[in-house]
């Protein structure tokens, strides 16, 4: 019989861990201070009623229909879907790799915190060269940064301890990786908010700029910011989903994951900001100067920066560098073993595999690619593999989902399903779907437009050489795209033998 | 703190976590 979870807090607890990640802190509360202030949450909460809700609905449905994995239950609507299902897989399993050393990075900056290693050579010489020890290019590989093998092998301990029983364990987990962090933020926020210039950096975050709703490119950066977080496209949610019991509410608890999600983005633009706006007046500078552009710089240069700066000595400046990277570890890791979770899913599904020993195989195989990142070159490898995951990726895999539901499944079907399981129904629900269609195909067409037009000019992303670029994005997404269809067509083959048997 | 950004402020926290604890109330005594 199939595992379930145990209670449906520990579902939306799962699923809440999922979807908030480090982006969450890093990259949402840049999106709104450079996109219009709080101007952008009108876009954004536009995207999270017409994408963010409504996808994730799609997802859990899949999951929860077909009691399966991304590959297993696409390819019951459709036999072709099953590729589909595989690359989402794909996704998983690659972004899974690189994220796991974004993590044993925190690991390694949990022990730094101790001593506050960054002071002595500032953060940022401390990040690239005491710590990445970075090459000079993506081809310069240069050996193993060796603190980072440590982290990233704690870090696969970690995934492997949370996901050794599935569910079980899952469960046990993710009251501590979803709470904990909630309640650090508030925390820090709180603390934060006493310190002068705070108030300043809260105003940076938010003030409203409505000029910049007529831009387009504001309501694509909110389209994408909440396509990219609430963890859509990798299969997670409906692997997740997958373990449900029979009658449970989808519509109400895709709507719990999705708002407490960015309840959480929200929550930590105040503790980014406010530390920043401190740091400003401290220090004579702008906030823009001080802020940098978000992302990995934000966590591992900015902050720790920030952080030997504020007014609490010593010893509190190390308990707030402990506590801010104890949060970024706990809401990140659950991120990093639902990806994995989700692929032990999918191959256990598939080829009737236990799930035990799925689970290690596959974390031994993540391990392995996740040492390209650990290399000096790593880092220009993660960032564009990134890019191309994500755009390439997660965006049209859930265009493609929405297409393969209106076309198999028929959007009243789809929402038939969902109302009579649930206490909230949807109102307006085809067009809340085609108009989640029409977003997404702009989305995705813009990044189509983006790319020719960088192709063309020969100025590819980050500034990469056309090599560079080529391996790491093209070529590796060819290879998500023809093992997909490897495999579907090999799963096919041994259905029919059973078939003919 | 400007009012817009206190304004912005009352809106985001009644959407989000008066969103959220709406959510919530309505799985009271549920276990689905």
């Amino acid at each position: 019989m199939r595992e379930q979870w145990n209670n449906r807090l520990v579902f939306v607890l799962a699923a809440v861990g999922s979807a908030a990640g480090l982006g969450n802190i890093w990259r949402f509360p840049y999106q709104v201070a450079s996109n219009g202030g709080g101007a952008f949450l009108i876009p954004y909460f536009i995207a999270l009623v017409t994408v963010g809700i409504p996808m994730l609905c799609l997802e859990f449905y899949m999951g929860h229909r077909f009691r399966s994995g991304a590959p297993t239950a696409w390819g019951k609507i459709c036999k072709r879907g099953e590729t589909l299902g595989w690359f989402s897989i794909f996704v998983a399993f690659m972004v899974a790799a690189y994220y796991s050393v974004i993590i044993g990075w925190i690991f390694n900056y949990l022990a730094f915190s101790l001593n506050l290693a960054w002071t002595k050579t500032g953060s940022s010489d401390f990040f690239f060269n005491n710590v990445l020890k970075i090459s000079s290019g993506p081809f310069n590989l240069g050996g193993f940064s060796k603190v980072v093998v440590i982290g990233v092998a704690l870090t696969w301990i970690s995934v492997y301890l949370a996901i050794k029983d599935g569910t079980e364990s899952v469960g046990k987990i993710v009251k501590y990786t979803v709470a904990l962090p909630i309640l650090l933020l508030f925390i820090m926020v709180v603390r934060i908010a006493f310190l002068d210039g705070a108030i300043s950096g809260f105003d940076y975050y938010l003030k409203p700029d409505f000029s910049k709703l007529k831009d387009f490119s504001v309501w694509s950066a909110a389209y994408g910011q909440i396509l990219l977080s609430v963890g859509l496209g990798y299969g997670i949610m409906i692997a997740y989903s997958s373990y449900l019991p029979k009658d449970s509410d989808i519509t109400l608890n895709a709507t719990i994951t999705a708002l407490a999600n960015s309840g959480i983005s929200f929550l930590a633009g105040f503790s980014v900001f406010g530390t920043l706006g401190y740091i400003a007046q401290a220090t004579g500078k702008t906030i823009a100067e001080v802020a940098g552009s978000g992302g990995i710089g934000m966590a591992f240069v900015v902050y720790p920066e920030a952080i030997t700066k504020l007014p609490f000595g010593y010893w509190g400046q190390v308990l707030f560098a402990l506590s801010f990277f104890i949060m970024l570890l706990t809401l990140g890791i659950d991120s990093a073993f639902s990806l994995v979770e989700n692929v032990t899913t999918a191959l256990s599904d598939k080829f009737d595999y236990s799930k035990k020993k799925t689970t290690k195989v596959t974390i031994s195989l993540m391990f392995i690619l996740s040492l390209l990142f650990t290399t000096k070159g790593g880092l220009y490898w993660l960032d564009i593999m990134d890019h191309y995951l994500n755009n390439f990726g997660v965006i049209p895999i859930v265009l493609i989902e929405l297409l393969l539901i209106i076309k198999y499944v028929k959007l009243e079907n789809l929402l038939k399903y969902l109302d009579e399981r649930s206490d909230v129904k949807f109102r307006f629900g085809v067009q809340i779907f085609c108009f989640a269609g029409i977003s997404l195909g702009l989305i995705f067409g813009g990044v189509i437009i983006k790319e020719v037009m960088s192709f063309v000019r020969g100025s590819f992303y980050g500034g990469y050489s056309g090599k560079a670029i080529f391996v790491g994005g093209y070529l590796m997404m060819m290879v998500g795209v023809i093992s997909s269809i490897l495999l579907r067509k090999n799963t096919e083959k041994k259905e029919l033998v059973i078939e003919e048997v | 703190m400007s009012l817009g950004s206190i304004i912005v402020l009352i809106f985001g926290c009644s959407f989000l976590y008066g969103g959220l604890a709406y959510c919530l109330f309505l799985t009271k005594g549920e276990k689905k």
